[in-house]
């Protein structure tokens, strides 16, 4: 290559040292400062000295001590407003050059440009962060619309369902009642019409209370009552419950117990019952014909109750979902229910801390076993009052009933002047206060929810005046705290409605210390 | 005194001059300004066995990928700190594919990892499984925040005792 003009090449060192400013140190093979040359002074560089390590002022050097070929590091911020291209070179003798070029204009014009483009980046990467965000609630919000949806529907056909329910026992119960009323019934036939009656209530009843129990479990509100229980009066009462209805539908209802007897264990006798009950009738309900086999156990501290019959069976595929509430299996939804049942009684056991297994196949009858955990006591429990025989009142005892409900003081009047009892009658809280300071009654049935003075205030006023003798609230709330607060304000003891007659005079009997007559 | 080259690298914009700001000088700005080719900082630091360090802090522009980078800046590195930023999940699988690079090129000296911006909890997009991830194949990975302080001090200190044996 043939070199450049004399002339030329001192015109490109002029521009170059002036544009680049060019300073070079030279380095032995040790790291020390030799020398330099060239525009020093354009570079920061504190205590320039020969036979200095070089690292001290120029600290980009660290690390190269030994090299066989050139490095170039390009766009070296050295300092603020300080850019510099480094060149370094081997040196023959060992050791460096270390070439400085200004490089402030370059970095200055990239800056610029990386700026912008890194800007753009980071706002397109948060701008995705958005997108994502608003794709991830968008589905929430879908999912939520598809779970407020699948609510909605399940809460039409139960509605749907309910209303079936509801209007098929009360057909046969207005229909007898009618006929009660216009007199159009023999004695043979009073017997179907108070049989039908009855049961379309209780079914009336049970459908209720289910719906409750859903809406307590829903609400967190539902809590178990653990006392003495004998489990072998509850499996007795359960065989004793179902036979007739079995006998009727012409179904073998046998019950095989290994409980020893009596089996007094501690639990939530009502719940208890209430799972034995859904499983029972069920049995019943859907076996047209053969065998519901009733077994049970008690080992180990669990008590284990299974219900076996020769039923239509449960499909496989079905078997996953008869756990849900208000599923009902297709096949089946002629038959009475609102799908409740299974699911309450799933929820109970988990609360208690059992299980609920089925074995089925489809036309080959079910078997569903509950165990759940009780512990056996070794002392017989009181034996409750409800079942004391009643006799006839020996003296004018006087009760007073205070309920606005005009219908069912008159049944209560019936129920307590056929057991006896001089019946007296309050329609408000304001009434009842009345009656009692002048009368004096042995006992009062007061109604927690009455117009003018409510049955809380009635009784807390009674109670300041002095009135000692027994008050029994009656309300129509199952609530826990609402039984808490008429205990509170002073009543001895708590009926829910809709109340049996043997329940409410055994209740009256017990608080009276008589023995009322079974009418 | 022992003088060590010591590199910063990741992506852009996670917080490695801030970092360096924060550990030389004790200063945050919460303006992002992008380094272009590299900024060279000094700090000093006496450790435990009474040796007195100068970390040569080589704080190289961000990239996600070491090919768009002038690999001469690696030359002589006696250590590195890969930073990611911990509310962009995304810079984190960067920097650990950057590492693999480096130990391409550098070989297998020594590093410590920042998950920097903790201060942004908020946004946080490092799940805890995959921190504790990444420290169960014994990296010394910190969540740090150059905007206030917190566990920057204590990973230098840990890639100092690192780089020198």
């Amino acid at each position: 290559m043939a070199v450049l003009p004399d002339h030329v090449l001192s015109y490109l060192q002029e521009n170059i040292s002036g544009r680049l400013s060019p300073a070079c140190f030279y380095v032995d093979a040790h790291g020390k400062l030799l020398s330099w040359s060239g525009v020093v002074d354009a570079y920061p560089l504190p205590g320039l000295e020969a036979g200095r390590a070089v690292d001290e002022f120029i600290p980009l050097v660290v690390g190269l001590n030994e090299i066989d070929f050139p490095l170039v590091f390009p766009l070296v911020g050295l300092a603020e407003d300080v850019v510099v291209n480094v060149h370094v070179l081997p040196r023959k003798a060992g050791g460096l050059y270390v070439l400085l070029l200004d490089a402030m204009d370059e970095y200055n014009s990239r800056q610029v440009y990386q700026q912008k483009t890194n800007e753009v980046q980071l706002l397109n990467a948060r701008l995705k962060k958005v997108l994502r965000q608003l794709e991830k609630t968008q589905l929430e919000l879908e999912q939520k619309r598809a779970e407020a949806e699948e609510a909605s529907r399940l809460k039409s056909r139960f509605i749907a369902g309910m209303s079936h329910e509801f209007r098929t026992p009360l057909t046969s119960i207005m229909g007898y009642t009618e006929m009660l009323q216009r007199g159009m019934l023999d004695s043979s036939q009073l017997n179907v019409a108070s049989q039908s009656i009855a049961s379309g209530a209780q079914h009336l009843m049970s459908l209720i209370d289910n719906i409750l129990d859903q809406a307590r479990f829903a609400a967190g509100e539902m809590a178990l009552h653990n006392a003495p229980v004998d489990l072998v009066a509850v499996v007795n009462d359960m065989q004793a419950m179902f036979a007739p209805l079995a006998e009727q539908k012409g179904l073998n209802l046998e019950l095989l117990s290994t409980l020893p007897e009596p089996c007094w264990v501690e639990a939530d006798g009502m719940r208890l019952r209430q799972l034995l009950i859904n499983l029972c009738s069920n049995a019943v309900k859907y076996t047209d014909s053969g065998l519901v086999m009733l077994t049970c156990a008690y080992t180990e501290g669990q008590f284990v109750f299974a219900v076996k019959d020769t039923g239509p069976g449960i499909a496989e595929h079905e078997q996953q979902f008869i756990f849900n509430e208000f599923h009902r299996i297709p096949s089946q939804s002629a038959k009475s229910g609102a799908g409740l049942g299974l699911a309450i009684s799933q929820q109970i056991l988990e609360m208690m801390g059992g299980g609920l297994t089925l074995q089925s196949s489809l036309g080959w009858g079910a078997e569903f076993t509950l165990s759940v955990p009780v512990s056996s006591l070794s002392r017989r429990a009181e034996t409750s009052r409800a079942g004391t025989a009643l006799v006839p009142v020996e003296r004018t005892v006087k009760v007073l009933v205070a309920e606005d409900n005009p219908d069912v003081v008159q049944l209560f009047e019936l129920f307590l002047q056929s057991a006896g009892y001089d019946v007296l009658v309050a329609k408000t809280g304001q009434q009842a206060v009345d009656l009692v300071l002048q009368h004096v009654p042995d006992l009062v049935l007061m109604d927690m929810s009455m117009p003018v003075l409510d049955g809380y205030t009635a009784v807390q006023q009674l109670r300041a005046k002095g009135f000692d003798s027994p008050i029994l609230a009656l309300t129509a709330s199952p609530a826990p705290q609402d039984k808490a607060r008429a205990l509170e304000v002073g009543c001895n003891s708590y009926l829910l409605k809709p109340i049996a007659m043997d329940e409410l005079l055994s209740k009256v009997s017990e608080y009276l210390c008589v023995e009322a007559k079974n009418g | 005194m022992i003088s060590k080259k010591i590199c910063m690298v990741g992506d852009f914009g996670v917080g490695k001059s801030s970092t360096v700001a924060r550990y030389v000088k004790n200063a945050f700005s919460d303006k992002y300004q992008t380094t272009v080719g590299v900024k060279i900082d000094t700090k000093e630091v006496s450790l435990a066995d009474d040796t007195e360090l100068k970390m040569v802090l080589w704080d190289i522009a961000g990239t996600d990928n070491l090919k768009q980078m002038n690999t001469n800046y690696l030359r002589g590195a006696s250590g590195y700190l890969l930073v990611a930023d911990g509310t962009r999940a995304e810079t984190l699988e960067t920097a650990l594919a950057l590492k693999k690079q480096i130990e391409a090129v550098a070989g297998n000296i020594p590093f410590v990892g920042l998950l920097n911006k903790a201060d942004l909890v908020d946004d946080w997009e490092i799940p805890d499984s995959q921190y504790e991830g990444l420290l169960v194949r014994s990296w010394d990975f910190y969540k740090t925040s150059a905007l206030d302080g917190d566990n920057i001090e204590r990973a230098f200190l840990a890639l100092a005792h690192k780089v020198m044996g």
